[in-house]
């Protein structure tokens, strides 16, 4: 017995080497995960998840709160649902405790670490099977963060900027860096991913995967919307370059409404755009379209669970001229006999692919950048470049037109009315597609055209800019607010 | 080995003990000649024992060479020896009663005291007092039973945990709750480490596993010096729950049957369909002398066509049936000893389709071995099922109890044209999913078997030094699943299945060494141990979503379309070396000093390990010689003790860099789903444990014979290096991170006062406590506060903040409201509004003209100023009356469901104060106009209320039925009760309860009640039977 009892205490003793090691099995460590060029290409692939899906927060930075604002507030569409935030959105009477800028600005960042990180690590791993693997892994983390910063820019001036990724709390914690500085460093980036992107050695990252022809148009956009806000000539001269190295490699889409079908997704027209799936995914890889536009009413035999919580004000639904076929594509007016008494957005809706959807879970993919917006583009930087349009400028528009079924602009127009034309051709063409606001700001008619089509709202000449989310101001002291909210 | 078996099978199922030659007999009375049944009679030196009967006889056969003493005790009675010899066979004894406890046996960390012995903070619970027929869970054995001790159910979901602290909030982060240690093992209370938490709505408390008849005793260590004996996770106070033992001697058969009632202590008054639609149709009025543009909504058209409509609160609350049935036996040889019990507890909800059942099988067995060696085992089994609706979540489109206050009263449940038979959702522009449909239709069940056990050996080595060895598991199997049907709202038209398994285990070994030595008047124990304790748990997780068939539910979740298919694995463990000395002159002094060392996995390299010393020392003032002409005062103990304890309740992994996992798709429609990995959360080398000091003093003194005892204590305890996961600025790419946040300090003082008022033949006795805590953040290692849970979207309605306590409330004073002769341009508003006629005005703190949360006050504080607890016992024969009330004074409350029941703006439901809203014809002082576009929601001292309370707890009558209307039976005791708990509370809290908090114990949410599981009178009638 007592022998037995000796044995025993000495076992206890000696199972103690390691025993208080931490014994993690069904996470990975950051510490020994990237071992291999697929963990690279599968850590990239995380970038791209983060597009459609956030962990904190449910739906990523494209599910809805993106493009939901650009036309809330603006002159596009009016609230039914009883989000008080969109209520605000809609009327103007948003402040900085708005949970949709919170969203906006955390979709953005978490993206821009994962890119960060990227960065790091595809620089630290030395085994790659080819250099073009590399290349293309990093080409892909400037695309995203330049195109993320190029985003918050928009929304909200001044921002932290963090080119390197977070470790420790404290090193997180920074200043807003000026508008010409956060310029600097999209542009840099773009212009690496530009280089970077041109050999994709992935065959099974296609389609969905941004190209040079992409950042080429991206890049145009970036000058574009800077020459506007300083008023810079040069700028718009290097949009115009960049633009042309897309002009004319892409089609427009025959018919209109072809665009937002699925099976044209990420093909003709479509630079890049962010892939969500209702049919494979699990919980949050689908948008919120058909959710949140269409009505109620045809959830019999059409999409269930539509809210219809946006609609077009009638400003925009009574602008269009008669026949052009986007009016039709983009709203729809009654279904199977019924009338509604207000237009509901169906743009999204491909009637042949996806009938009747359960929860309204739709295929349907963001469109970031497609033809159209390009040749739009290019008219506005010739605009400027040449105080009033030329040939080129006319064709680049009138292409859009006719697509639309509508008649070429005359010629003859000055600088004013050209310019007047192109934010109308805008509107036309991209309701709910995230342009609205972004578009008012830059051709400087926002606070105009806002009361032209809601008069009661409440909107200043200050709301160019959006708040900096207070919870974000909570945490990180350092963070200055923008002019007309509260300090 | 094998005879001891067969000894132990024979004692088990035989009364007859081994070959007697003397039978002695007696009789025992009371001091006033009533006969005493249940005296225990024993025979010193020997293990043998007998009670007496109802008539107060007892019988025994001893070997009258092995016996001299014969010992009569009785709780609460001095006990009486007598000496065998000369013959003496017949014994007529007469007990005294005895109010001290300075005698009681007191278990302490790894060991015991004599409750005179005791220096440091412990509060005892006896038997009697938990095993009331009127407590169906530990938890409610231990409310007001201990100053300073204060349980809070922050729901009244049956099965769900409660809420625990001693001495304040130590902790930040969550883990407030004491740590439980049921016969020397540390048992597993955290929710979390027994369940995923994918099935919302059900709960089960890990301690139902316990069942309070099978508890001898309850310690309570409050001091560090106290709990320093289980240093890491000692900083909230430490639960001793020693378990009942067998006895040698007769079999004693103990049956309890209870059968009870529980109601919904009170109702919300709410609107009815014809005053909703008249207010929904006011607001579209209100709304378009603004903006023209909205419409009015069908629902509310032809408001006199609506009658009262339908009382949601009675379509999902009802009466609901309790009952409990206790079975346990308890008996032995010399040799062996054994209690063996089993329970069966069948509660139902007040909510439809929510209960709560449960079955726990218990046996303890003691063993002496040899002569210096004794081994046992206890073994406990529980099966419990907790069926559950969900409430208390801050989303109304989940929570049944906020469905139904907010649901329109125009429509009704059913709906033969819709999709199940039930009306779908409400009608109004909140759309609300129907909570008949959610409670009949939703299936959520968590069940869980649970087996806690351990056997331990002790082994005398030489005299006085003593070696304990003790093995200890506690197990589980929890499975959770649900299943919400396609055509209910919350199916979101798909359905959804989740079947979620997880099973794990702690285990426990721990060897000890204590030596005891007795030198003159003093005396000396000398303890060292060793400890090692591990938790694993796996667990696999299936989601299925997509099914074009209801019918057999979370059976088969292959017929889903969508799955999401994950598994899990956690586990920790913890080292820990022990020293302890006690010493003491003559009963007079004592000091003992103890040290700790604990690792944990869970904390980087470098910081595994801490210290945790502690110290104590108390005179015993009473004992001296000039104290002996005090006649009043027959004990007297000054104490003081000073230590440290830990926290390390954080989970696994919190210190590594975690990665995680997201799809994303390329290519054609529906493209190809890929693979992707993200940066889940911050590695954290440098965090530590979180270290409590704290310092306890003091006295224990008993007047007049122990008929009135006071204790009372002062004490002060800092907490350093607070454990909290934090959120943190989001550009960096993460929301929280865990880190070391800073210090706390608690300060207060308890009192406890035990007085017998009466003794006699109708004796009153009482008990008070009472205690005040006083708790504040002294340091934050960040610069700026710490911000709570949003809550309806406001995100600064509470903050932690250095040099205020955790849960003060914020918001602004409200001023009336602005009325047609008051001009709208001068009035101050929020800068992104425009304010009109019949708005809240707001108070300018600052006077710039805007309202803004610069204008904030403080509004209140969710801490109550003090709490207390009253217990008075009445008896008279056999007939006993116990009141208990139990109150917390002086904390304020947010009653968040009121910006809901309060919103007129024709959303949702409202209460019956929007009739008293602002119109031209009524321009009310106090509440705003109704409004179709409403202006959003801002913490005011609106929602602010006094959560001040004093409940009628427990009300206990019971008799001891008359022993000659049952004699010859067999039995030896019969009593019956009746009892009701919750029975009725003196409040002005307007929300359904002041106790509850949809956070439970969180510090992020204190003092928050939005859709809480509303809490039940109980009316409970028990028959027990002693055999």
């Amino acid at each position: 017995m007592r022998k037995a009892i000796i044995l025993l205490t000495v076992l206890m003793f000696i199972g103690c080497e390691g025993f208080l090691d931490e014994d993690i099995r069904s996470t990975y460590n950051y510490d020994n995960y990237f071992q291999s060029e697929e963990d690279l290409v599968t850590f990239s692939n995380g970038m791209f998840g983060g597009l459609i899906i956030w962990t904190w927060e449910g739906g990523g930075l494209f599910f809805n709160n993106y493009w939901v604002l650009q036309d809330l507030a603006s002159d596009n569409c009016f609230e039914t649902g009883s989000s008080v935030d969109m209520l605000d959105l809609a009327k103007f009477t948003f402040d900085e405790n708005n949970t949709v800028f919170d969203h906006n600005w955390l979709g953005c960042y978490f993206l821009i670490n994962s890119a960060n990180v990227l960065l790091t690590e595809s620089e630290n791993f030395t085994e790659y099977t080819s250099p073009d693997v590399k290349n293309h892994l990093q080409g892909e983390a400037y695309f995203m963060r330049g195109m993320l910063y190029f985003e918050l820019v928009k929304l909200f001036g001044e921002v932290p900027l963090q080119n390197f990724p977070t470790t420790t709390v404290e090193s997180a914690l920074l200043e807003r860096s000026p508008v010409s500085e956060v310029y600097e460093s999209i542009i840099s980036d773009l212009e690496d991913a530009k280089e970077l992107l041109a050999v994709n050695p992935f065959s099974g990252r296609v389609l969905g995967m941004p190209t040079p022809e992409t950042v080429a148009a991206l890049l145009g956009k970036v000058y574009l919307t800077r020459g506007a806000l300083n008023n810079d000539a040069s700028d718009f001269n290097t949009a115009k370059t960049y633009l042309e190295e897309v002009i004319g490699k892409f089609d427009l889409e025959p018919e209109f409404s072809d665009i937002f079908k699925l099976k044209n997704a990420n093909i003709g027209e479509i630079l890049w755009a962010v892939n969500f799936s209702g049919s494979l995914g699990e919980g949050w890889t689908t948008n919120q379209f058909l959710v949140r536009l269409m009505p109620t009413t045809i959830s019999e035999n059409g999409i269930r669970n539509g809210q219809g919580w946006e609609q077009p004000t009638t400003h925009l639904y009574d602008s269009y001229n008669p026949g052009d076929k986007r009016k039709t594509a983009t709203f729809i007016t009654e279904f199977e006999g019924e009338n509604f008494d207000k237009p509901y957005i169906q743009k999204y809706w491909d009637r042949e692919a996806e009938p009747g959807k359960q929860n309204g879970e739709s295929d349907a993919d963001f469109i970031y950048l497609r033809y159209a917006d390009v040749l739009l583009m290019y008219a506005e930087a010739l605009n400027e470049i040449n105080n009033g349009p030329d040939v080129a400028a006319y064709d680049a528009i009138n292409q859009v037109r006719v697509r639309a079924g509508i008649d070429s602009l005359t010629q003859g127009l000055n600088f004013q009315d050209f310019k007047d034309s192109l934010l109308l051709e805008r509107r036309w063409e991209f309701v709910m597609e995230g342009h609205r606001w972004y578009d008012l700001v830059r051709f400087g008619k926002l606070q105009e055209a806002v009361l032209e089509a809601k008069p009661e709202a409440n909107v200043k000449d200050y709301h160019i800019l959006f708040p900096i989310p207070q919870k974000e101001r909570y945490y990180n002291p350092l963070l200055s607010q923008n002019d007309g909210y509260v300090q | 080995m094998k005879r001891k078996f067969v000894v132990f099978f024979l004692a088990l199922f035989s009364h007859v003990l081994i070959a007697q030659e003397l039978t002695l007999r007696g009789i025992v009375r009371d001091e006033v000649n009533a006969p005493l049944l249940g005296v225990t009679v024993t025979i010193e030196g020997t293990t043998q024992g007998v009670i007496t009967n109802a008539e107060g006889v007892f019988e025994i056969q001893v070997n009258p060479s092995l016996v001299k003493i014969v010992n009569f005790s009785f709780v609460g009675y001095n006990t009486e020896s007598r000496e065998i010899g000369d013959g003496l066979t017949y014994f007529e004894i007469q007990l005294i009663p005895k109010y001290t406890e300075l005698d009681d046996v007191v278990v302490i960390g790894y060991g015991t005291q004599r409750r005179g012995d005791v220096s440091t903070a412990i509060s005892t619970v006896k038997a009697e007092d938990i095993a009331s027929p009127a407590n169906i869970s530990l938890d409610q054995s231990l409310q007001g039973q201990a100053a300073g001790v204060v349980v809070s159910q922050s729901t009244g979901k049956p099965g769900a945990p409660v809420s625990i602290r001693i001495r304040g909030t130590t902790s930040i982060n969550g883990t407030n709750e004491p740590l439980y240690v049921v016969d020397g093992i540390p048992i597993i209370t955290k929710a979390a480490e027994l369940t995923t938490g994918t099935v919302q709505g059900s709960a089960i408390n890990p301690l139902s596993s316990i069942n309070p008849m099978d508890i001898e005793s309850i310690q309570i260590l409050k001091d560090a010096s106290a709990a320093a004996m289980y240093g890491a996770r000692g900083a909230n106070g430490v639960i001793l729950i020693t378990t009942k033992r067998g006895v040698a001697g007769k079999l004693q058969v103990n049956l309890l049957a209870s059968v009870g009632v529980q109601i919904l202590a009170r109702e919300l008054e709410l609107l009815n369909a014809r005053e909703l639609a008249e207010l929904g149709n006011d607001a579209v009025t209100e709304a378009r002398k603004y903006y023209p543009d909205i419409a009015y909504g069908d629902n509310f058209a032809f408001p006199e066509r609506f009658g009262e409509g339908t009382n949601w609160q009675d379509e999902i609350f009802r009466p609901a049936w309790m009952q409990n049935y206790q079975l346990s036996l308890r008996g032995g040889s010399e040799q062996t000893r054994y209690f063996i019990s089993g329970n069966m507890m069948f509660q139902d909800g007040i909510i439809e389709y929510s209960d709560f059942n449960k079955g726990t099988f218990r046996i303890n067995l003691d063993n002496d071995l040899s002569k210096n060696v004794r081994a046992g085992v206890n073994v406990n089994f529980t099966n419990s099922q907790s069926h559950g609706v969900i409430t208390g979540v801050p989303n109304q489109a989940s929570s049944v109890t906020a469905m139904a206050m907010l649901f329109n009263p125009g429509q009704e449940p059913y709906d033969d044209d819709g999709p199940g038979g039930y009306t779908y959702e409400s009608n109004t522009i909140n759309r609300i999913p129907n909570p008949v449909a959610e409670i009949n239709e939703t299936d959520r069940v968590i069940s869980s078997n649970r087996a806690i056990g351990d056997m331990y050996l002790d082994w005398d080595i030489i005299p006085g030094l003593q070696y304990k060895l003790k093995l200890g598991v506690d197990a589980f199997l929890t499975k959770e699943q649900q299943y919400i049907p396609s055509f209910i709202r919350r199916g979101q038209d798909k359905g959804k299945g989740y079947n979620v398994n997880m099973q794990g285990n702690t285990w426990l070994v721990e060897n000890t060494l204590s030596y005891t030595k007795d030198i003159d008047r003093q005396h000396f124990t000398l303890l060292l141990g060793q400890t090692m304790q591990k938790y694993t748990s796996e667990d696999t997780d299936i989601a299925i979503e997509r099914f074009d068939d209801d019918r057999l539910g979370y059976y088969n979740l292959g017929l889903g379309m969508d799955k999401t298919i994950n598994t899990g694995y956690h586990s920790w463990s913890m080292l820990s070396w022990i020293g302890r000395i006690m010493y003491n002159y003559d009963g007079r002094y004592y000091l003992t000093a103890s040290g700790r060392a604990d690792g944990s996995s869970k904390f980087g390299n470098s910081n595994k390990w801490a210290f945790f010393p502690s110290a104590s020392f108390a005179w015993r003032v009473s004992g001296e010689d000039f104290f002996s002409s005090v006649d009043a005062i027959n004990s007297l103990k000054i104490r003081a003790s000073y230590g440290t304890v830990g926290n390390e309740g954080i989970p696994p992994g919190s210190t590594i860099s975690l990665m995680g996992d997201l799809p994303y798709f390329f290519g054609e429609q529906p493209g190809s789903k890929v693979l992707g990995t993200y940066v889940y959360s911050l590695q954290n080398n440098e965090l530590k444990w979180e270290v409590t000091r704290q310092y306890n003093t003091g006295f224990d003194i008993h007047f007049f014979e122990s008929r009135i005892m006071l204790t009372s204590e002062v004490y002060l305890k800092e907490t350093s290096d607070l454990l909290l996961f934090v959120p943190i600025n989001r550009s960096s790419g993460f929301a929280y991170a865990w880190s070391n946040v800073g210090d706390m300090s608690n300060k207060g003082i308890e009192f406890s006062l035990n007085t017998v008022n009466l003794s006699g033949r109708f004796q009153w006795r009482s008990r008070l406590n009472f205690a005040v805590n006083r708790n504040q953040v002294t340091d934050l290692a960040q610069s700026t506060d710490i911000y709570g849970i949003p809550i309806m979207n406001i995100l600064d309605w509470t903050k932690i903040s250095k040099g205020k306590p955790i849960g003060v409330i914020y918001g602004y004073k409200t001023d009336g409201i602005l009325q047609l002769n008051e001009d709208p341009a001068e009035q101050p508003f929020f800068p992104s509004k425009i304010i009109r006629y019949g708005d809240r005005k707001y108070v300018d703190k600052n006077n710039d003209g805007e309202i803004t949360t610069d204008d904030y006050y403080e509004l209140g504080n969710a801490n109550p100023d003090y709490s207390f607890g009253f217990h008075n016992r009445f008896s008279y024969k056999g007939l006993a009356l116990e009141i208990y009330f139990q109150g917390d004074m002086g904390n304020e409350l947010v009653n968040f469901n009121r910006f809901q029941l309060e919103s007129f703006d024709g959303y949702q439901n409202n209460s019956k104060v929007a009739l008293e809203r602002w119109t031209e014809e009524n321009p009310s002082n106090e509440y705003p106009r109704a409004n179709a576009s409403p202006h959003g929601n801002f913490m005011s001292d609106v929602y602010v209320e006094d959560g001040s309370y004093v409940r009628l707890k427990q009300v206990l009558l019971s008799y001891s039925l008359p022993v000659k209307w049952y004699t010859g039976a067999g039995i030896e005791n019969i009593v019956i009760s009746l009892s009701g708990n919750n029975l009725y509370t003196f409040t002005n809290y307007s929300g359904y309860d002041p106790e509850v908090s949809i956070f439970g114990g969180s510090v992020y949410g204190k003092g928050a009640d939005y859709g809480a599981y509303p809490m039940a009178r109980t009316v409970l009638f028990s028959l027990n039977l002693t055999f």
